[in-house]
């Protein structure tokens, strides 16, 4: 599959050039806290006021970036409610609370960042000390939140892997006893549904997601029961009485009591790609900034001979050696054994065409046997088919990720071993390469989730708007986001790296 | 309780805001005439403005932000219905809302790294930007006294063009701007009410307070014309007229906060600045007031006059646009408590904040 053959291709690439920005952004405000606090506490510890200064040059590099890093976000938000505002509604109804939650961190964040910056020196060391650390924690606090929902995006809670000519996948839903009782079980059984018990909730069931999506698909294009899938899967005795129900009331009857069953705090969170999905977001954030800093503190020594320069530069050197090793052999790992395990579809996509020694090593990582019986590319059903164009994306990220790392572990060999470390303007390609690395990392996240998003529940198509922009209007919108944040990259470099 | 936690952070938003489409325009002003007459008075007021507004704008935005997810927590439906619909308004005001917060760090971190022109230019963009992003979320409160504009072929959408020559927008909008430079007056008038130019800032607030308070005659009269039910609600009770939800007594208690801004403002005139606090305080409580009675007047409605909408089209959105019928499983006890817990020590955080920066 075309990865444009998907509906809304032009939206879906001016979402990603928003969201990516943001990200780009906002990786920053994830990893240059941490470095700072440590960098302070340092200080506190040696009162070597270098530490003070790298603590305070790191402050003003995340609130720098931070102004910008907010507007994206808010254009984020925007853009995911005019753009796909009947996905954004079902985040609202069914799974709010961490969307709501993560204002909070976003006010911990936009409070205690501001206050690291503008309160040093006009409060007890130790004090601002802490307010670092509640910068930090409203950062990863926020993280947590978001990822929370794009993990249920991914592999919602309830998703049921298996057979697809057993329908799967299936979702398990609590349909209320009062609902359960106006459906004909039998025609459900026959199309895939599984009765999987009673709760004092309702009856429990798992749902092929062919007909959960098209019941999604009913719901948003304003159907009422007589017009729609579920119609046919009515008794007889009902058929009239509910003809002309709207079936969106059936939906969310049916999907409120579900969340309710499964905990309405809790339901994103029970994902089963959460874990590692929210580790993984944190370390990237880490990665590239340490990467960042790393290149900057170079370029400082390079351009201007300073102790302080020294000394940033080992310190974000061994930051970025041990932020990369922990991202690929730990998280990275984590993350490639949760997709293989809920995301089928996406990890065979990724192995389609590779050789066999890179398939049997993937599945030894994956399943801990290399001759284990997978689901393959040509298995998956073709309209659960997602673009091939992953599988490149895929191993370019490894490649790069791997050749990121071979480079720290040059440099600290070099500065470390050697005792001479390398001072170059080249070095700013390490936070490039970085950046690129996390982002096609959300690109096969995101990409390969096609064609749903959300998965098993809702399409692409059934998501979207109903007022697009036109491809122009939205390439429009495209160019003006990158020219401002080409705007910024020279702003950091102008009002940072060269002062 | 969801009505109150809206009004809580839609409120500070406001006020904030207000205060940062002032500043954006007032200090690339005041600089600029700082560095033309070698004032080294107007140079520090207007530095010590700009790191004010530098160091809490964000704290705007995150207000913003709490009021479009709670709207979204409590009334998805709604958010859903207005994504669909609303593309342009919003989207303008979104990319203005970028541009504003780039310019902003522009100017504020380039304060002594640009020449004087080019960084007044960077400021006119900051000042530029602050006032158009109002302009879209404007022509959407418009929309909700009135959807003019409101298209149904070929499928439902807003005609932004006809959106804006909507009656209670065309005056709305350049109330809010006037009521923001009132604002912004009053409290520069109030935090260097010792400085020389205070009676200057007093001047400006009292004649933005004059502008503003007939644009607001104006508005009103257009509420009484296209919004009724929500004139009906702030002005029935003097009219002899039953409001089904009566909120004059908001209206009046807004009054007298503006009439103790013009007292306070004369007074400083004649050289007694001992009001001033008052005069600050009553200024931004005008204008959290002034808010809360153009969004509330018009409750349990989002849109306040549906009689221009197909009969059949306002029957199928009637529980879309009830504000009384939010989303069941947002409305808990303990959510409330979970919001409390975390919004009590958030904002106490933020006076802190806002203190430090004040302090020097």
């Amino acid at each position: 599959m075309d990865w444009a053959s998907y509906p809304a291709f032009s939206d879906r690439v001016l979402s990603m050039i928003g969201i990516e920005i943001h990200w780009l952004i906002l990786q920053y405000v994830l990893g240059l806290p941490l470095m700072a606090v440590i960098a302070e506490a340092i200080y506190l510890k040696t009162k070597d006021e270098r530490w003070k200064k790298i603590a305070k040059t790191l402050a003003k590099g995340f609130v720098i970036v931070f102004a910008v890093g907010a507007g994206m976000g808010t254009a984020s938000e925007f853009g995911l409610i005019l753009l796909w505002p009947n996905l954004t509604e079902i985040a609202g109804k069914y799974i709010y609370f961490p969307l709501y939650a993560e204002i909070f961190a976003f006010m911990m964040e936009v409070i205690f960042v501001y206050m690291f910056y503008y309160a040093w020196d006009k409060i007890p060391d130790k004090a601002h000390l802490i307010v670092g650390i509640l910068a930090l924690t409203g950062a990863w606090f926020s993280a947590t939140m978001i990822v929370s929902v794009n993990s249920y995006m991914q592999a919602p809670t309830g998703i049921m892997v298996g057979d697809y000519s057993m329908g799967y996948p299936k979702l398990m839903l609590v349909v209320p006893y009062k609902i359960a009782s106006a459906l004909n079980v039998s025609a459900l059984q026959s199309a895939g549904m599984d009765i999987l018990g009673t709760s004092k909730d309702g009856v429990v069931v798992a749902l092929p997601c062919s007909i959960v999506k098209a019941i999604v698909a009913d719901a948003f294009s304003g159907k009422v029961i007589k017009d729609s899938v579920l119609y046919g899967v009515l008794n007889d005795s009902v058929k009239g009485a509910l003809a002309n129900v709207s079936v969106k009331s059936v939906l969310d009857a049916i999907v409120w009591n579900t969340v309710k069953h499964v905990g309405v705090y809790t339901v994103t969170f029970q994902s089963p790609v959460f874990g590692a999905s929210v580790m993984h977001a944190i370390m990237a954030g880490v990665v590239v900034s340490a990467f960042t800093v790393l290149a900057s503190y170079g370029l400082s020594y390079w351009r201007r001979k300073s102790d302080t320069a020294v000394l940033g530069y080992r310190y974000a050197l061994i930051f970025a050696l041990i932020a990369i090793v922990l991202q690929g052999f730990v998280v990275g790992h984590e993350m490639g054994v949760a997709v293989a395990e809920w995301n089928r579809e996406k990890f065979a996509t990724i192995l389609h065409g590779s050789p066999e020694f890179l398939k049997k090593m993937e599945l030894t990582l994956a399943y801990g046997n290399p001759n284990v019986d997978y689901v393959r590319y040509e298995d998956i059903p073709n309209w659960l088919k997602p673009p091939l164009i992953i599988h490149d994306l895929y191993y370019l990220k490894v490649g790069l990720a791997i050749l990121l790392g071979l480079v720290a572990l040059a440099l600290t060999y070099q500065t470390f071993v050697r005792k001479r470390p390398i001072y170059s303007p080249y070095l700013i390609a390490l936070p490039v390469v970085a950046q690129i690395v996390s982002f096609l990392g959300w690109a096969v996240r995101e990409m390969g989730r096609k064609p749903w998003t959300v998965y098993g529940i809702m399409d692409v198509k059934t998501a979207h708007t109903m007022n697009p922009p036109s491809p122009a209007l939205a390439g429009l919108f495209a160019l003006y986001f990158v020219v401002l944040l080409s705007v910024l990259i020279y702003a950091v470099y102008r009002f940072l790296w060269r002062c | 309780m969801i009505l109150t936690f809206l009004a809580l952070v839609f409120g500070l938003h406001i006020v904030m805001v207000n205060l940062g489409i002032g500043l954006s325009g007032t200090v690339p002003f005041l600089k600029r005439k700082a560095e033309i007459e070698g004032n080294e008075e107007i140079m520090r007021i207007a530095r010590k403005s700009m790191k004010f507004y530098a160091a809490t704008y964000a704290l705007a935005g995150v207000f913003g932000t709490a009021f479009t997810v709670f709207l979204l927590s409590f009334y998805p439906s709604f958010i859903g219905l207005a994504g669909n619909i609303a593309l342009v308004p919003f989207a303008l005001s979104v990319c203005m809302i970028v541009l504003h917060f780039l310019s902003l760090t522009l100017y504020w971190y380039g304060w002594d790294k640009f020449n004087s022109e080019r960084h007044f230019i960077v400021g006119l963009v900051m000042f530029i930007s602050a006032l158009l992003i109002p302009l879209g979320f404007r022509a959407i409160f418009g929309f909700l006294n009135v959807p003019i504009g409101l298209e149904l072929t070929p499928k439902v959408h807003i005609d932004t063009l006809k959106a804006l020559t909507n009656p209670t927008f065309l005056v709305l909008y350049p109330k809010s701007i006037t009521a923001s430079f009132a604002l912004t007056f009053v409290i520069l008038a109030t935090a260097f009410r010792k400085s020389e130019y205070s009676k200057s800032f007093a001047k400006l607030g009292l004649a933005f307070l004059i502008l503003t308070s007939i644009l607001g005659i104006a508005y009103a009269e257009t509420l009484e014309s296209y919004a009724n039910y929500k004139f009906t609600n702030v002005f029935g009770v003097f009219y002899g007229v039953k409001p089904e939800n009566d909120v004059s007594y908001v209206f009046i208690i807004k009054m007298v906060f503006l009439a103790i801004q013009f007292i306070a403002l004369m007074a400083l005139l004649r050289g007694k600045d001992k009001l001033m606090p008052l005069a600050g305080f009553s200024a931004l409580a005008t204008v959290y007031l002034g808010e809360m009675l153009n969004a509330f007047s018009q409750y349990p409605l989002f849109i306040a006059n549906t009689s221009v909408i197909p009969k059949e089209i306002a029957n199928a959105l009637a529980d879309v646009i009830n504000m009384a019928k939010p989303n069941p499983i947002a409305t808990m006890e303990s959510l409330y408590a979970v919001t409390l817990a975390f919004l009590i020590p958030l904002i106490a955080s933020a006076c802190v904040l806002i203190y430090l920066i004040v302090r020097d």
